[in-house]
């Protein structure tokens, strides 16, 4: 079976079924050695303390933030390029999950600032623009929510994301682009990474775990849309057929 | 576990989050129940999708041809 066919979205829908109770299962498994491994193995920072702990979910949270916008752009390629019935399904249900997670990572960093930096809050190039993503995320919910008919929704908003897209490398090299208080990139970076094992393993496998989580919700939420057209449609048939 | 002078920065942490993840996962899980709920109530009254007349259609001989590209609103 080609990708393409899972375009139907019944047949999307019956894949969705069988995946999700073992995603849920990953899930779950994933989250609970993570848990475990940042709780009672990883070991606290000579300088930070524990207050690194809050590093195991605003790393991910960050990550997620910039992928979520990733897959919402990928999908608006979908919707503008090849009109793929899934595709403004897929971006529009990624929109929430993306705009929490954000947030969760703004609010995070908030949170591990104010012990380390002295600061909630610092109008930096990092976290600026990061705020920007946040906001970028209520902008296209609140273009989704405005726009009654669904095919022009999703292309207003596929365009608006596609343009949003250069602020992801901004957020990325903002912390070697500009002088800012936030950390240089310290996983995924030229040289490797400059992480103990000890703190990186805990950290790629919260990262596995909230990507797990990400694509769960997704999955459900894209299932709760296509039911929710099908009803508009019948809706509408059912209005047409009284008249 | 002692989680140090600044054990409230790191419990608030976890537990915002938590709050925001477990909210956002019954937000969905509730709207799918609703939805649900809404598309039994429709097919209850008799109403149903072209695709699901069409094949109705076509199960009693009538022959009529499907639409070529499935929406997620029509879908086969």
């Amino acid at each position: 079976m080609r990708l393409i066919d899972y375009a139907n979205p019944t047949r999307f829908l019956g894949l969705v079924a069988k995946i999700l109770p073992w995603l849920a299962g990953a899930t779950i498994v994933t989250f609970a050695v993570g848990l475990w491994l940042v709780f009672f193995r990883a070991p606290a920072d000579y300088q930070q303390g524990e207050t690194v702990k809050i590093m195991y979910i605003h790393v991910p949270f960050a990550w997620l933030s910039m992928f979520c916008y990733m897959t919402m752009a990928a999908s608006a390629l979908g919707t503008l390029v090849w009109r793929h019935p899934l595709a403004d399904v897929s971006a529009k249900c990624a929109a929430p999950i993306g705009a929490a997670f954000t947030f969760l990572a703004l609010a995070t960093g908030s949170l591990w600032g104010k012990p380390m930096w002295g600061t909630w809050w610092v109008w930096d190039a990092r976290l600026t623009s990061v705020l920007v993503l946040f906001i970028m995320y209520l902008g296209l919910i609140a273009l989704q929510e405005t726009i009654e008919d669904p095919l022009r929704a999703a292309k207003a908003s596929a365009v608006l994301t596609l343009v949003g897209v250069v602020n992801i490398p901004i957020i990325k090299f903002s912390v070697d682009w500009w002088n800012t208080l936030h950390q240089p990139a310290s996983v995924f970076r030229m040289g490797g990474s400059t992480i103990d094992a000890s703190m990186l393993v805990p950290l790629l496998i919260m990262a596995v775990a909230f990507s797990l989580l990400f694509v769960w919700i997704h999955l459900m939420a894209m299932r709760n849309e296509i039911i929710r057209r099908r009803i508009r449609t019948m809706r509408m048939i059912e209005a047409a057929g009284a008249e | 576990m002692d989680l140090g002078n600044h054990a409230g920065f790191i419990l608030a942490s976890y537990g915002l989050s938590i709050l925001v993840v477990v909210g956002l996962f019954a937000w969905v899980v509730l709207d799918g129940r609703a939805q649900r709920r809404r598309l039994a109530e429709l097919e209850a009254r008799g109403v149903h999708r072209r695709s699901q007349g069409q094949s109705q259609s076509q199960s009693q001989g009538m022959g009529m041809s499907r639409s070529a590209q499935p929406t997620t609103g029509d879908a086969r």
